[in-house]
């Protein structure tokens, strides 16, 4: 039997090492070839300074931390709202973590909601939001 | 075609133009014995290789907007039901019977305008300065065709290799938005003209999960455009559909560019 869902319990999160391999990889497996991420010489002449990764590589870590913590209903039905507030450089080795936020009833379904973060090794959040996720 | 193959594939074809679809992907094949147009394992139409089949095998080709493939050989073509539609009443057509030929200009010239019309609401290059945005500008169709190995590729990128999730069976719904997001900034000229950009935030909600090999038709407007300070803020709001028009999945992306 399931454990309940208590507000405030932390998810199972990870570390994950964003490199510039991984940048490139990402650029060319989703089609995203923005010299932001890939050229160095454009990206120094940035306000970032140099290559940034991808936003959208940060929102897959939070994917996959919540689909490892609810695997039968984030699929059907997850929705997740972030922003991203600060650019995670590569050699960063980011912290991807959450929490249950509360649990609600909308339309006589019942919603897990979770704060939902990737922290950069200095402290920095790179994502900040919200994943809900509906429980059947 | 005998009769019982021609009753059975004229069934399967009243079947699939019930529904209206945007998009299908029809397959258009030459045998030893005949030219066929199928949608998944179902043969909806054929003509044999006599004189009067070649010419419907050659009009059916230019409606779909492709050759006719040599012997043994399969072309894979996306078609709205509409052009089916025509595509097939070109099939049924004697071309012993000379007035067959007008008729079957007349289908032909419907289609081509079909054609043309999908492909001008489609996704081809579109010339675009950032002072062209505005709130309501529509992009795509794009028809995203995942395969496996692409899927994977996908996660690979991202570091995924928890089994737990599923991914590598199925195409991870980001992958679908970063596609897409991908294609706007190319059309957006941010590519190209090397604008500076910030992904701001990012939204979505999925609502079925997508296999590789299923063709999902997204379609993107600029649901927001305001310049603050120097920098143009853009919204788009995306929406996935499958190929029997049910939505997969919707995402709403936020970028700032500074020209």
């Amino acid at each position: 039997m399931n454990s309940p869902i208590k507000v405030g319990e932390e998810l199972s999160g990870f570390r994950r090492m964003v490199t510039q391999d991984r940048v490139t990889a990402y650029a060319h497996a989703s089609g995203d070839h923005n010299p932001i991420h890939l050229d160095e010489e454009f990206a120094a002449s940035t306000r970032f300074g140099q290559r940034i990764a991808h936003g959208m590589l940060s929102l897959a870590f939070v994917w996959e931390m919540m689909s490892i913590n609810y695997p039968s209903t984030w699929h059907k039905g997850g929705t997740v709202k972030t922003r991203f507030t600060s650019p995670v450089v590569p050699g960063e080795e980011v912290v991807v973590g959450g929490s249950v936020k509360r649990l609600r009833t909308m339309d006589g379904n019942e919603f897990v909601e979770c704060d939902v973060a990737v922290t950069r090794p200095n402290g920095e959040k790179a994502l900040t939001g919200s994943a809900t996720v509906p429980l059947e | 075609m005998d009769s019982e193959e021609r009753s059975k594939a004229m069934e399967a074809a009243y079947k699939l133009l019930e529904t209206p679809r945007a998009h299908l992907r029809v397959k258009f094949e030459q045998t030893d014995e005949a030219v066929l147009l199928s949608y998944r394992d179902d043969v909806l139409t054929g003509v044999s290789l006599d004189s009067s089949g070649i010419n419907a095998a050659s009009a059916m080709a230019v409606a779909l907007g492709v050759d006719v493939p040599p012997s043994g050989e399969t072309v894979e073509v996306l078609a709205s039901t509409g052009l089916l539609y025509r595509v097939l009443a070109i099939s049924d057509l004697d071309f012993d019977n000379p007035a067959s030929f007008d008729l079957a200009n007349h289908l032909v010239n419907e289609a081509i305008d079909m054609q043309r019309s999908a492909r001008s609401a489609g996704s081809g290059s579109r010339a675009m300065e950032l002072s062209d945005l505005e709130s309501g500008l529509e992009f795509g169709p794009y028809v995203i065709d995942f395969s496996q190995p692409e899927a994977q590729a996908y996660l690979d990128a991202t570091g995924d290799d928890d089994t737990a999730d599923g991914f590598g069976e199925h195409v991870h719904p980001l992958h679908l938005d970063a596609f897409v997001l991908s294609r706007l900034i190319e059309e957006i000229g941010i590519v190209e003209n090397r604008i500076e950009t910030v992904h701001a935030g990012q939204q979505m909600t999925v609502h079925k999960q997508v296999w590789p090999g299923d063709l999902i038709v997204a379609n993107a407007t600029l649901k927001s455009c305001s310049n603050r300070r120097g920098s143009i803020w853009a919204v788009f709001e995306t929406t996935f559909t499958g190929e029997n028009g049910d939505r997969v999945a919707v995402s709403s992306s936020t970028i700032i560019m500074m020209p």
